[in-house]
């Protein structure tokens, strides 16, 4: 992973960065607080959701992991706003960028341990968009009875895997599936009742 | 009958704070003490509460005592509270004390040791008694001394014939060391954990502990190898500049104790170190802290903990006078909630009692 | 509500924090949201307030806030107390935020020993000030062996205190901070809020956070998530209840302040939950010492 950074396409982050990732956090509050419920991310800064999660979240604490060959242009944005290092494999990322095609078994990332389970990586998954796929039922905190989701693009096995991450509890990762600028939580607290 | 709810509204806050700012000035008639005296003048205060405060700055020190009216640990709670808002540049590279310009020097181990003793300007063998002359402007100067003031360390001293365990060796990877300020402490403690919350730790909750210890709660058997005081410089490593240049020079109080230890399966006999370090001039702490700092380090040498001294958790997570003012002074807040809650309860447990007395069988179904 | 045009010292950025520490106590927040009652370590920062005066709530609340909120901060359930005026005056200073008594109106309530009386909804959230996040800590010294319990799910030595109690007083004993089990996982204090708040917890509509400065811990229980207060079958959880009606509002179903009037012994009882008692009184409602000069000054501050 190299260490430069071309700049030249660099474009810009939050316009007000203190009230913008406020308001950007409370998205994903709200989001990880209330499994299931899309939630729209109020920003324009680029790369979507996702983008904004980047800028809200990440600085030089909390190495990321964006893939095998991540995309220069969001990697070097990264790099540039947020200060972020990037993580030399899955299981040393706090936070994870990933498109869904490029979704590698969940069990590579860390998934905390016993005494300190907030250790665990968060993934921020893209897809092309949070309804139109093979519904699925979740519960849990945050549901108040059941809360069904179709997101759309994920691999065949996701929710199988999903599962076994909820399976693991206290363990598991933090996951956002994210398409656009709205975003869905499925914290590793959740429930999956039906697999899709 | 009537019945006003005492409310701690605004003007109450606000009055409190106006009688408080009179009561620090003081009498009028009696001249304002400047910052500029209180650093100069109250320079140990001024050393203690930027050891405690975590943060070398003697002009902010001084302004912190002035406000607080002389509160040490109040003194301390104002730069802290200060010094969290500052930016973080980075970490400085290790100080170097070997290199210190000594001005006091003293070894407990050795009638003469390479170097020699250097008494400097200390409090031990004056005679306290209180001077009613209290002008200082006609004490006279001393003359420049001609001494070196680079002298060996005690380790470098005791070093050759391996009697002393040597320092531990530095961190060879390049990660950023442990910050107190901003990460919450774990355990088991790492050194830099240790040694950060002993230095910035309460001056007499050390001083008590490091005394009992030497009173047989503990084991430590200390003796003082070395105590210097001196002003070393302070260097950083730019990331664009990839060497370390100097951004100031501090004064600092540094305390070498030395413990004897039998040896073990794995370790030979030899002496262990305690290590104490302070901000500006501060025996008094420099010395607790290292007396407690080796009794700490009982696993790395094989002892069987016995006392509070030993115990890390207790030590570590109750050294920090911001932290133990704020929350046995807490309790000057209202309780009502839960006192209420309390009341209930002990007027149950009364009503049962006094019907228990005066029937007793109820006791015998209550029991069943 | 009282809309406010608080001006922000230039010195100090939005809502006190550096954007650094807020990102760093965001991070504790969403992961205390995703392990329910499980307490994350945090990086406490030194505040410009005493450790244990909310120090850990004044933090959550720093990192949460934004112009559009409506803050409310109460104390004992009064917004005002001393503390809680201190606390509110600070954030609509540093946060330029509009505040409230109202607890329906407000988006984030701060708290110190309550939860208001007043139903929560969707959308709100509460910031609880710890002292003590560790339920075990009075049973159990050592951070390494309770940690080690709540990884493990050991909660044997809880049970057993309880049990304990039983067995002395005939019932389990604990008034405030009553230990609840989070999602029939984690063991939590929900501090010190008399247990006749507890259930107020349970499948709340409320995101519930919980900042401890001091002992740099941050919880969180989520809405509609389960909170049971521990119990046996033949003990079971009981909350506190009082024969005397507020003596302002006349609610018999609120958790009451008790009020000594003179030195003989007298003594009446008033909701903890000054806004709710307030609004009570507005409507109409009037218990058995109302009219006389108590509730005709409501606003009148009187020094102690």
């Amino acid at each position: 992973m190299t260490m430069t950074v071309d700049l030249s396409g660099v474009s810009a982050g939050f316009a007000e960065p203190v009230p913008a990732a406020q308001r950007v956090f409370r998205g994903v509050l709200d989001a990880l607080s209330r499994p299931g419920t899309l939630v729209r991310l109020d920003s324009t800064a680029d790369f979507g959701a996702k983008g904004a999660i980047a800028l809200t979240l990440l600085d030089y604490e909390t190495p990321v992991w964006l893939g095998e060959n991540p995309e220069p242009a969001f990697g070097n944005w990264l790099r540039f706003h947020c200060g972020c290092p990037l993580a030399a494999t899955p299981a040393q990322a706090s936070f994870v960028f990933l498109d869904a095609v490029d979704l590698p078994p969940l069990d590579q990332f860390h998934a905390g341990d016993a005494k300190y389970p907030d250790t665990a990586a968060t993934l921020v998954i893209t897809l092309p968009a949070l309804t139109g796929g093979a519904p699925v039922t979740l519960a849990g905190p945050g549901i108040q009875t059941r809360q069904t989701i179709a997101p759309l693009g994920l691999a065949p096995d996701f929710w199988r895997q999903a599962a076994d991450n909820r399976a693991q509890f206290q363990l598991g990762l933090d996951i956002i599936l994210a398409a656009g600028d709205v975003i869905v939580g499925l914290p590793r607290s959740t429930r999956i009742l039906t697999e899709g | 009958m009537a019945y006003v709810s005492v409310k701690g509204g605004e003007r109450a806050i606000s009055n409190a704070h106006q009688w408080l700012d009179e009561a620090r000035r003081g009498d009028c008639g009696v001249g304002e003490i400047g910052v500029d005296q209180i650093r100069e003048q109250l320079a140990l205060a001024v050393d203690r509460v930027m050891m405690e405060g975590s943060c070398y700055d003697r002009d902010l020190a001084a302004m912190a005592i002035k406000q607080a009216r002389g509160d040490v640990t109040e003194a301390i709670f104002l730069l802290r509270a200060y010094r969290t808002t500052l930016a973080r540049f980075g970490a400085s590279e290790p100080i170097e004390t070997q290199k210190m310009d000594v001005l006091r020097r003293v070894s407990a181990a050795f009638k003469d040791i390479p170097g020699g003793q250097i008494l400097g300007p200390t409090f031990d063998y004056t005679h306290r008694l209180i001077d009613f002359d209290e002008t200082e402007a006609a004490k006279a100067p001393l003359a420049e001394d001609s001494i070196d003031r680079v002298i060996p360390t005690i380790g470098h001293v005791l070093g050759h014939e391996s009697l002393l365990e040597p320092a531990p060796p530095e961190d060879e990877n390049t990660a950023e060391p442990y910050d107190l300020t901003r990460e919450p402490m774990a355990f088991p403690a790492t050194r830099d954990q240790r040694l950060q919350a002993l230095a910035r730790g309460d001056e007499g909750f050390l001083l008590s502990l490091a005394y009992a210890s030497q009173r047989g709660w503990g084991n430590t058997h200390p003796l003082c190898g070395e105590i210097r005081l001196g002003e070393v410089a302070v260097e950083l490593v730019p990331e664009e500049l990839g060497f370390a240049i100097e951004v100031g020079e501090i004064t600092v109080t540094e305390c070498q104790m030395i413990s004897n230890f039998e040896g073990s399966a794995d370790r030979p006999p030899q002496f262990t170190r305690g290590y104490g370090l302070s901000f500006g001039h501060n025996e008094r702490k420099a010395m607790s802290m290292a007396i407690v700092d080796r009794a700490l380090r009982h696993a790395e040498v094989g002892e069987t903990p016995a006392h509070a001294v030993q115990d890390e958790e207790f030590v570590l997570y109750h050294s920090d006078n911001v932290e133990a003012s704020g929350f046995v002074q807490h309790l000057k807040l209202p309780h009502y909630v839960d006192f209420q809650a309390e009341l209930q309860f002990v007027r149950r447990l009364r009503k049962e009692w006094f019907a228990a007395r005066e029937n007793p069988s109820t006791i015998a179904e209550a029991a069943e | 509500m009282n809309a406010q045009q608080n001006r922000k010292p230039e010195a100090y950025n939005y809502a006190y924090l550096d954007e650094q520490t807020k990102r760093m106590i965001r991070r504790a927040i969403l992961k205390a949201v995703a392990i329910p009652g499980y307490q994350v370590p945090f990086g406490s920062r030194e505040m410009p307030v005493p450790y244990g005066w909310g120090t850990g709530g004044i933090q959550v609340t720093a990192a949460i806030i934004g112009p559009d909120d409506v803050y409310k901060c109460i104390d004992q359930g009064a917004d005002d107390t001393t503390n809680a005026v201190s606390i509110r005056r600070f954030f609509a200073r540093v946060a330029d935020v509009a505040t409230t008594e109202r607890t329906q109106d407000a988006t984030i309530i701060q708290t110190r020993h309550r939860i208001p009386e007043a139903p929560l909804t969707q959308g709100q959230i509460m910031v609880y000030q710890v002292p003590q996040p560790e339920p075990l800590r009075f049973l159990e010294p050592r951070e390494t062996e309770t940690r080690a319990m709540h990884a493990y799910e050991e909660y044997g030595l809880q049970y057993l205190s309880l049990y304990e109690s039983v067995s002395a007083f005939g019932r389990i004993a604990g008034g405030a901070g009553y230990p609840v089990l989070v999602d029939e996982r984690y063991l939590m204090s929900p501090s010190p809020i008399p247990k006749f708040d507890n259930p107020k917890l349970h499948q709340s509509e409320a995101l519930h956070l919980f900042g401890a400065g001091r002992e740099k811990r941050i919880y969180a229980v989520p809405p509609h998530t389960d909170v049971r207060s521990l119990d046996f079958e033949d003990y079971p959880f009981e909350v506190q209840s009082w024969d005397e009606v507020c003596g302002l509002c006349g609610c018999g179903t609120s958790y009451k302040d008790e009020v000594i009037l003179d030195d003989e012994g007298n003594r009446m009882f008033v909701c903890s939950d000054s806004a709710y008692c307030g609004e009570r009184r507005a409507a109409g409602h009037a218990g058995p010492l109302a009219g006389h000069a108590l509730d005709s000054t409501p606003q009148e501050e009187t020094l102690p």
